[in-house]
């Protein structure tokens, strides 16, 4: 989740003015949203790490004309989305393919561990229909509220949660334990 | 409360939008009782805890590293922004220890405060002030801004050319930044740099001529193969020197300034390719016509059908920090190949 700080403009307002601590924090506060929608969009993490570092370069070099219009979260997740759908119409990367059929549901309950919680929802995650997925990213690593993340997408904000909502529900029909089971 | 009700509103609630409290302590009350709405509530807090798929330590050292380059490239020491405007300031103190490093923020103000004098100077000299100014003369002035030696080699860094097509008006038109074409693309100076010289590459013929050129032969412009766009140009007098393309950005892609006329000497404005007859009104009939606006918020227009991919043009008048504010005239702007 990309933290909403009240500290963030300060921060793209330093990395612009050339200070580099601060251009590589902004990085370290934003890469695992860009790298966790790349790699839910991709299903693979070679992919995943070849948009990261494109992302990264449109941000470098386009900095200096972010003006704060929107908040550099929104801003990000535009620039992240629209580097993964160019890297397909180059035919560089393709989209994983949804197949809820071939999603296999997490073997264990316990997610009291981090890392079997992790990889469960990332395995779920990939039940998901893209549309449900973009807007479950721009909401939830991106931090974008349905009006955002509405105008990002090109749908309305009643549309945005609608999608949210549902993917929930998937996520939750592939997370939770069957009625019976302990 | 029925169950897809309960978990709308947690789910909503859940994203900060605005639920009533009441409504969501109901929901929360009904989760207690029931198992479907009580799994959706779990499963919200586990993608919550779970987080984002942590991108690989390597790919994060790798990008921050880029991130620290590309803030060094984009805003050079003050030491090559003060050689690249004749200012030089002194090796060490004067008790011999070297003065510390300076923070960028630092090394920006001391630039811009180069840059304010040297305008300051400039624009006495340039409008002509040489009578008296409260007792002093003009060079008594410019003595009283800055030492002498300071602007020695610095002459204006331009005359002001009215671009063709726009016709004169009592409002002086102030000199254009130091911009140079490159095949009809255009860049602005930077500053005094240092590339790696064998790893350049020609990139084609500067447009005019510079400072202490003896002859009318072109310089030759190169790039780095880094991605940048920026150009170098080995100057007479200079050495060399970093032009980076002048860009605004449409829907996150850069669209660089094109001018029609070569920048012949510095201090010239771009002007529109010569294919477009120069709009007879404001809102850029008959040559344009509005199309939207870019990521700052300036309006754009468009030849009639056709799409900002084929170029787009914006109209004089923008404000001082935009990449085409002072221009007198229309600008057109085109895709960075490329990118």
């Amino acid at each position: 989740m990309v933290p909403r700080s009240t500290d963030e403009a300060a921060l793209v307002s330093a990395a612009q003015a050339g200070d580099e601590d601060a251009l590589a924090s902004l990085v370290r506060r934003h890469i695992d949203a860009v790298y966790g929608h790349a790699l839910r969009f991709f299903g693979e993490t070679g992919a995943a790490e070849d948009a990261t570092q494109e992302v990264f370069l449109k941000v470098f070099r386009s900095i200096s004309t972010y003006h704060g219009q929107a908040a550099f979260s929104t801003w990000l997740f535009r620039v992240t989305h629209n580097v993964c759908l160019d890297m397909v119409r180059r035919g560089s990367h393709t989209p994983v393919p949804v197949d809820p059929v071939l999603i296999d549901a997490p073997s264990v309950e316990d997610f009291s561990d981090a890392t079997t919680a992790r990889l469960a929802v990332e395995s779920a995650m990939r039940a998901l229909a893209p549309e449900d997925r973009d807007a479950l990213d721009a909401v939830t690593l991106f931090d974008l509220s349905y009006g955002d993340a509405a105008e990002l997408l090109g749908v309305p904000a009643g549309t945005v949660k609608s999608r949210v909502f549902r993917a929930r529900r998937t996520l939750a029909a592939l997370l939770s334990p069957s009625p019976g089971e302990s | 409360m029925d169950c897809l009700r309960v978990q709308e509103l947690l789910s909503s609630a859940h994203d900060g939008a605005p639920v009533a409290a009441d409504e969501i302590r109901a929901a929360r009350e009904h989760c207690r009782s029931c198992d479907a709405c009580s799994a959706f509530l779990s499963t919200l807090e586990l993608v919550e805890r779970a987080g984002a798929p942590a991108a690989p330590p390597g790919l994060v050292t790798s990008i921050e590293t880029k991130a620290r380059e590309h803030a060094r490239q984009a805003h050079p020491s003050i030491a090559e922004a003060a050689e690249a405007v004749g200012v030089v300031e002194p090796e060490s103190a004067e008790d011999g220890v070297a003065p510390p490093p300076r923070r960028p923020w630092s090394r920006f103000v001391a630039f811009a405060s180069a840059a304010v004098v040297l305008a300051l100077a400039l624009s006495l000299t340039a409008i002509g002030i040489m009578n008296t100014i409260g007792g002093q003369t003009a060079d008594d002035a410019q003595r009283a801004l800055s030492s002498p030696e300071d602007f020695a080699s610095e002459g204006p860094p331009g005359t002001s050319v009215p671009p063709p097509g726009v016709a004169e008006t009592d409002e002086a038109i102030a000199p254009a930044p130091e911009y140079v074409s490159v095949a009809g693309w255009v860049y602005v100076r930077v500053s005094a740099a240092r590339p790696q010289e064998d790893a350049l590459v020609a990139a084609g013929a500067a447009s005019r001529t510079f400072e202490g050129q003896e002859t009318t032969e072109p310089l030759s412009a190169f790039a780095l193969p880094d991605d940048t766009g920026d150009l170098y140009i080995d100057e007479p007098e200079a050495g060399w020197v970093r032009y980076a393309p002048v860009t605004r950005t449409l829907a996150l892609e850069p669209y660089q300034l094109r001018t029609g006329s070569p920048i012949a000497e510095a201090g010239q404005w771009p002007t529109l390719p010569v294919r477009f007859a120069a709009p007879l009104s404001p809102d850029g009939a008959p040559t344009f016509r509005l199309f939207g606006s870019d990521d700052r918020g300036i309006e754009i227009y468009v030849v009639p059908g056709t799409t900002p991919a084929e170029g787009f043009a914006v109209a004089p008048g923008t404000s001082a920090d935009d990449p085409a504010a002072g221009n007198p005239g229309w600008t057109w702007w085109e895709p960075v190949p490329g990118s």
